[in-house]
């Protein structure tokens, strides 16, 4: 992959800059923060969004070229610098912060941890398929467990759907239903989802008022 | 054998992709539009497993992908749990619920299936009109019920087949309590603008009105806004709702907000210079009651403007001529009560102009809403007096948003749709 060599002399904090992904997508906008260590470029992209500042945050990796439109002004390099602190002050790093965040994300995260390393590629494709369109899908030791009410067991085909009829608060009706539609989902053959890779390779993006 | 091994589960598309050919799409609305609606993670509507009829429907209606609500909520709505959503005002929820409950009825069952519950009748037309849209290549039979019309065409209407009723909550309990419409088989029920549908102002209606479905039902309630009183009807109704709550921020993200100070005796002059200045496509004016209302059309029409105007006491043919004609765009301006606050999704509306400021956070969210749907660009100006002036800080602070001092021009960046358009390569990234 062919990228761009970014170095602080050609994006300067404030600068604006037109730059082009690898992917072939482009943006506009004022250089926000530049860190060649982390490989991470910031850009208030105020003019794709039309006077709505967005905030996009690129892997500065998957940059393929750049061009300075025009140079830091004082005043630019101000107000790149006041919306740098503004999100510092909104995402403090301190101890209790960060540990609340790491909280938050490996809550997020834990209930798609497979809990056995024997899951066969089929049952994680299985679980790719329903956690895409319901999002209350979790690893239950090797069945899937599709909103507390549906267990799909090895080897995760259509016939593998059950109800759970031993979960708490179990309800028949809501359970068939559920049922149905989970294996509806997994009769769809694979090669019907179309790959979602990344457009952009952005990492982030933040819109503020 | 369980009706889940009666039923045969059939691929969805049979992986043929040619019958997208043959769409007959709209053209493509080029606006920019904000996260608000494609901050998504991709999902498209075929992932749904939807029926190729009601795909077809979904595109025809000029939907390419899915919202973030409709993302959210179209999957698990399918599985038949109940759902507590709640998201901004227009950002697809009407699609949200529309999608699945359609997807779910049998024509083939000649009976009502599926009931939505809207607060006012100019909603129940805007959303049965959706309902057709998408249906249209599927044999669906979609009723209207609204208080206002003649009931005994209602009670021939039911007479002959209804899938599906969209209805006000009085004139179907009528029904329902005549024995006219029949709800043995209505295993669906939707509260659109639920916390509207669960306040004071329908008094329990809907208390009354779940007692005639059938104990296996699914309930489904969506909003901007959700007070304490939903939590009761909750507790009661539902089993176990799955909640969805994309309303981190409360406030659109494509409206921007101004004020202007004026005295009472200056507003109209206020607004004869809005109206000059302004790239209005179309404007909805709110006032605070209906007499203020009458009051406001007449003087616009004096000063050299055309208006509409529409409110709760004027005879429903009215109301209804007066919602078709200005949708359809025949009248630039419309002065109205708080009877549009709700749900009304008029693209065509850049500008939002609060005549009279609202008393409280949550009409104030509901009116701005009437703009910037479904994540195009708007303004909201208010025009605050005196006395407005603690209302204005307060509900600033209560949606944590900010309402700015009117410039001398403002940008038609903002709002005017000539201004929005993005090429391809920008929209992919936007």
């Amino acid at each position: 992959m062919a990228s761009c060599n970014l170095t602080a002399s050609n994006v300067a904090i404030g600068a604006c800059v037109e730059i082009e992904t690898t992917n072939g997508l482009s943006a506009r906008g004022v250089v926000i923060s530049f860190d060649t260590t982390r490989k991470v470029l910031v850009l208030d992209t105020k003019e794709m969004a039309i006077n709505k500042p967005m905030i996009r945050i690129f892997n500065s990796e998957h940059l393929k070229n750049i061009k300075v439109l025009s140079e830091a002004l004082e005043e630019s390099e101000k107000f790149a610098r006041a919306k740098t602190e503004q999100f510092a002050q909104n995402n403090p790093v301190n101890g209790t912060r960060t540990t609340e965040r790491l909280d938050k994300t490996l809550g997020e995260l834990t209930p798609n941890l497979m809990k056995s390393p024997a899951i066969s590629i089929r049952g994680q494709q299985a679980y790719l398929q329903l956690k895409r369109t319901i999002p209350d899908t979790c690893w239950c030791g090797e069945d899937i467990r599709v909103l507390g009410l549906v267990l799909v067991h090895k080897p995760y085909e259509v016939s593998d759907v059950t109800k759970d009829a031993k979960a708490t608060g179990f309800d028949e009706s809501r359970a068939e239903s559920a049922v149905l539609q989970v294996q509806k989902i997994l009769s769809k053959p694979m090669t019907e989802y179309t790959a979602r890779a990344p457009l952009d390779f952005t990492i982030g993006a933040i819109v503020a008022n | 054998m369980s009706g889940a091994e009666q039923q045969q589960i059939v691929p969805a598309n049979n992986g043929d992709e040619n019958w997208k050919a043959g769409l007959n799409l709209p053209a493509k609305d080029r606006r920019f539009k904000t996260a608000d609606v494609t901050d998504t993670k991709g999902v498209e509507f075929e992932d749904f497993c939807l029926g190729r009829d009601l795909l077809m429907g979904i595109f025809e209606k000029g939907w390419e992908k899915p919202s973030p609500i409709q993302e959210a909520s179209i999957g698990v709505a399918l599985t038949g749990q109940d759902i507590l959503a709640r998201a901004k005002n227009g950002t697809g929820k009407t699609g949200a619920y529309c999608i699945p409950v359609i997807e779910k009825i049998q024509p083939a069952l000649k009976a009502i299936q599926a009931m939505v519950i809207v607060p006012t009748r100019e909603l129940a037309l805007q959303t049965s009109q959706i309902c057709v849209e998408l249906s249209k290549h599927i044999q669906l039979k979609v009723m209207v019920t609204t208080g206002g019309t003649d009931l005994r065409d209602d009670i021939m209407r039911l007479n002959g087949t209804v899938h599906l009723v969209i209805a006000t909550p009085g004139r179907i309990l009528d029904l329902m309590e005549k024995g006219v419409a029949k709800m043995e088989h209505c295993k669906t029920l939707v509260l659109d603008e639920a916390d509207k549908l669960l306040s004071q102002d329908f008094q329990g209606i809907l208390d009354r009105l779940i007692n005639f479905l059938p104990k296996e039902r699914q309930v489904m309630l969506y909003s901007a806004t959700f007070p304490n009183t939903v939590t009761s009807f909750m507790q009661k109704h539902m089993h176990k709702p799955y909640e969805i709550n994309l309303m981190e921020e409360l406030t659109l993200l494509g409206v921007t907000q101004y004020y202007a100070f004026v005295q009472e005796k200056q507003k109209v002059h206020c607004l004869n210079t809005l109206f000059r200045k302004l790239q209005i496509n179309q404007s909805i004016i709110f006032c605070n009651s209906t007499q203020r209302v009458e009051l406001l059309a007449k003087k616009i029409t004096e000063i050299g403007y055309s208006c509409y105007y529409i409110h709760s006491k004027m005879a429903q043919n009215h109301r209804n001529r007066v919602f078709h004609d200005f949708r359809q765009g025949n009248c630039r301006n419309l002065v109205c009560s708080d009877l549009l606050t709700r749900g009304i999704d008029i693209q065509a509306v850049n500008v939002v102009i609060n005549f009279d400021f609202p008393r409280n956070a949550e009409t104030y969210l509901h009116r701005i809403g009437r703009s910037g749907r479904f994540g195009h660009l708007g303004v909201a100006i208010n025009l605050i007096t005196y006395e407005d002036r603690h209302t204005l800080r307060r509900i600033e602070q209560e949606l944590r948003t900010r309402i700015e001092p009117i410039p001398k021009t403002v940008d038609p960046k903002l709002y005017v749709a000539d201004q929005q358009l993005v090429d391809a390569a920008d929209e992919t990234t936007a």
